[in-house]
């Protein structure tokens, strides 16, 4: 598993894959921008400056971002594990290192490293933009420096963790069942954009027990509507169904890729 | 080759998708230290039973076993193994040396190795290059770099000749007969029944999943042995050579001032001489056999019911 691990970081090198850190921070630079630099814009913006004005405010901002973080993420893992069928790879890795469970086991720990790595650059980036622009824009900043604003800043930074390890496992399992980086991309992106929001719109008591819906409510700590204990546990439910699921795949099926 | 050890030895090898019977109680063996062809028609289960026996198809029935330990263990004997199935197949935005990397640091080589393997197939001068920029025959040469890292003691290839320049197939031959000099058994996947002709001492024909022929090349059936022909250019000349062949007591057949003598090679230098002494001078003298393509294709048509 630590050589798949080792082995996974020469094809992290790759441009494909490093414009995913690129578009993380990027977006994360933006969001905190336009989140304050905007917030005048708004109707509600003395309600808003408020709110920023909390402890937890720079983690309101910095959740704006959260989600494409997350689902950049997603986007990663599932085309770094689809594109070993589709470029024929896989029989290669595999004719070396026969455990599957250990050759893709090694390879989304290495994947998953880099997510981590890329989103607290992208977060912590993000924080210091906001940090730097909200004063300018009417927000008070020191409450964020409080260890109220600490302890929010750690609870949001564990929930993410536990999401984008939620997100990455979907985003793996959904490439090793579809076996093409494309139709992995594809359809994650169509289940969680389309299929997803349909079903939410449309039966929301039902929609709101779904993978997306889940884990958007944990890395929020909890809604109204869904208590953030209940999430998370049915999102660790739904992530060991995923881990299963991609596990009996790999050791059942053939490789003909 | 009872007492040979046996590189690879398949019994009764079975494999089903579905109702498709790709692989149909085939039995062989690879003797240790030979270059295998491994032919057949497209379809006829060659890459299916070669990704059997590298663990990356679990079979349907029968047994197999590679380098002395059964295919249900790959990891006994895939050290041990090189192989490049249905060609190469590599990371496009990686390079060629990044792409040996990967498989290097997977496998506990040491780097140096990578160097090596690019060295021999020359191709350490493009190797920073993104191998989606690598012709077809680049990209064959990478893949046998890749296998050839480990120091294998089998090397599997999957068609290896495809894509590659004239002068590369004759460094692929030459490549070949070196490993075989240093003991690596070689199985060369192919379709290509004349370049497998140019490298193989042995043989194993498959057809709709099933051996046709396993042996040497040289006992392949239809293939014959050696005969020598013989070229004169008058009608007197061919009278001599007939009579002077008869006197030896070997069979020919004639036609025009060509003869086909059934004669060892060995015969050719008596014959010279004898000709020479009777006056006639012998324009084109050469040991000539059926082709292995010749063989193998006159052994599929016997076994096609139409």
């Amino acid at each position: 598993m630590i050589r798949a691990f080792r082995a996974e970081y020469y094809k992290i090198r790759r441009l494909s894959i490093l414009s995913g850190s690129i578009a993380m921070v990027g977006l994360s630079i933006l969001a905190a921008y336009f989140g304050i630099t905007r917030i005048h814009d708004r109707p509600d913006a003395l309600v808003e400056i408020f709110r920023l004005s909390q402890p937890d405010g720079l983690v309101t901002l910095l959740q704006h971002a959260a989600t494409l973080l997350l689902v950049i993420s997603l986007i990663v893992m599932a085309a770094s594990m689809g594109e070993e069928w589709s470029h024929g790879t896989i029989r290669n890795l595999l004719a070396v290192s026969p455990n599957r469970i250990l050759v893709f086991a090694g390879k989304y720990a290495a994947l998953l490293l880099y997510l981590a790595l890329a989103s607290a650059l992208a977060i912590v980036l993000g924080g210091l933009i906001a940090w730097w622009l909200g004063p300018g824009n009417g927000i008070t900043t020191s409450a964020w420096t409080t260890a109220a604003g600490w302890n929010a800043l750690a609870t949001f930074a564990g929930n993410f963790a536990l999401c984008l390890v939620g997100w990455t496992v979907f985003g793996a399992a959904v490439g090793i069942l579809l076996r093409s980086a494309a139709a992995a991309v594809g359809i994650a992106m169509a289940y969680l954009l389309v299929l997803e929001g349909l079903i939410t719109l449309l039966l929301p008591n039902v929609g709101k027990w779904l993978i997306g819906e889940l884990l958007t409510v944990v890395i929020q700590g909890g809604t109204p509507t869904m208590q953030y204990s209940a999430a998370l546990f049915w999102s660790g439910v739904y992530t060991v169904g995923f881990l299963a699921a991609s596990m009996l795949l790999l050791v059942r099926r053939d490789i003909t890729a | 080759m009872e007492s040979t050890p046996q590189a690879v030895r398949v019994t009764n090898l079975t494999k089903r998708f579905g109702a498709l019977t790709a692989v149909n109680n085939l039995s062989f063996t690879i003797p240790e230290g030979a270059i295998a062809g491994f032919v057949g028609p497209n379809g006829a289960g060659k890459t299916t039973s070669i990704r059997m026996l590298l663990g990356l198809v679990a079979p349907s029935g029968g047994q197999a076993e590679v380098l002395g330990s059964p295919i249900g263990m790959p990891s006994q004997y895939l050290p041990k193994v090189g192989a490049m199935i249905e060609g190469p197949a590599f990371y496009p935005n990686l390079s060629g040396e990044g792409n040996l990397r990967v498989l290097a640091t997977l496998a506990g080589l040491p780097h140096d190795r990578v160097h090596e393997a690019l060295v021999r197939v020359g191709l350490e001068g493009r190797k920073s290059d993104p191998v989606k920029r690598y012709s077809l025959g680049m990209k064959q040469r990478l893949g046998i770099a890749g296998t050839l890292m480990r120091n294998p003691r089998l090397l599997i290839l999957d068609e290896p000749l495809n894509g590659l320049d004239p002068p590369g197939i004759i460094e692929m031959r030459t490549l070949m007969r070196t490993l075989q000099k240093d003991g690596v058994t070689i199985i060369v996947s192919s379709h290509l029944l004349g370049e497998v002709e140019q490298v193989a001492d042995w043989l194993v024909s498959i057809r709709s999943g099933h051996e046709q022929y396993c042996g040497s090349t040289d006992a392949l059936p239809g293939r014959g042995s050696e005969h020598l022909v013989v070229r004169v250019d008058s009608d007197d000349e061919a009278a001599t050579v007939a009579r002077i062949v008869t006197k030896a007591g070997h069979t020919f057949t004639k036609e025009g001032r060509t003869l086909t003598i059934d004669a060892p090679p060995s015969y050719a230098r008596t014959l010279n001489s004898d000709a020479m002494r009777e006056g006639a001078v012998l324009t084109e003298l050469r040991t000539s056999r059926a082709s292995l393509e010749g063989a193998v294709l006159a052994m599929m048509q016997e076994e096609s019911p139409s």
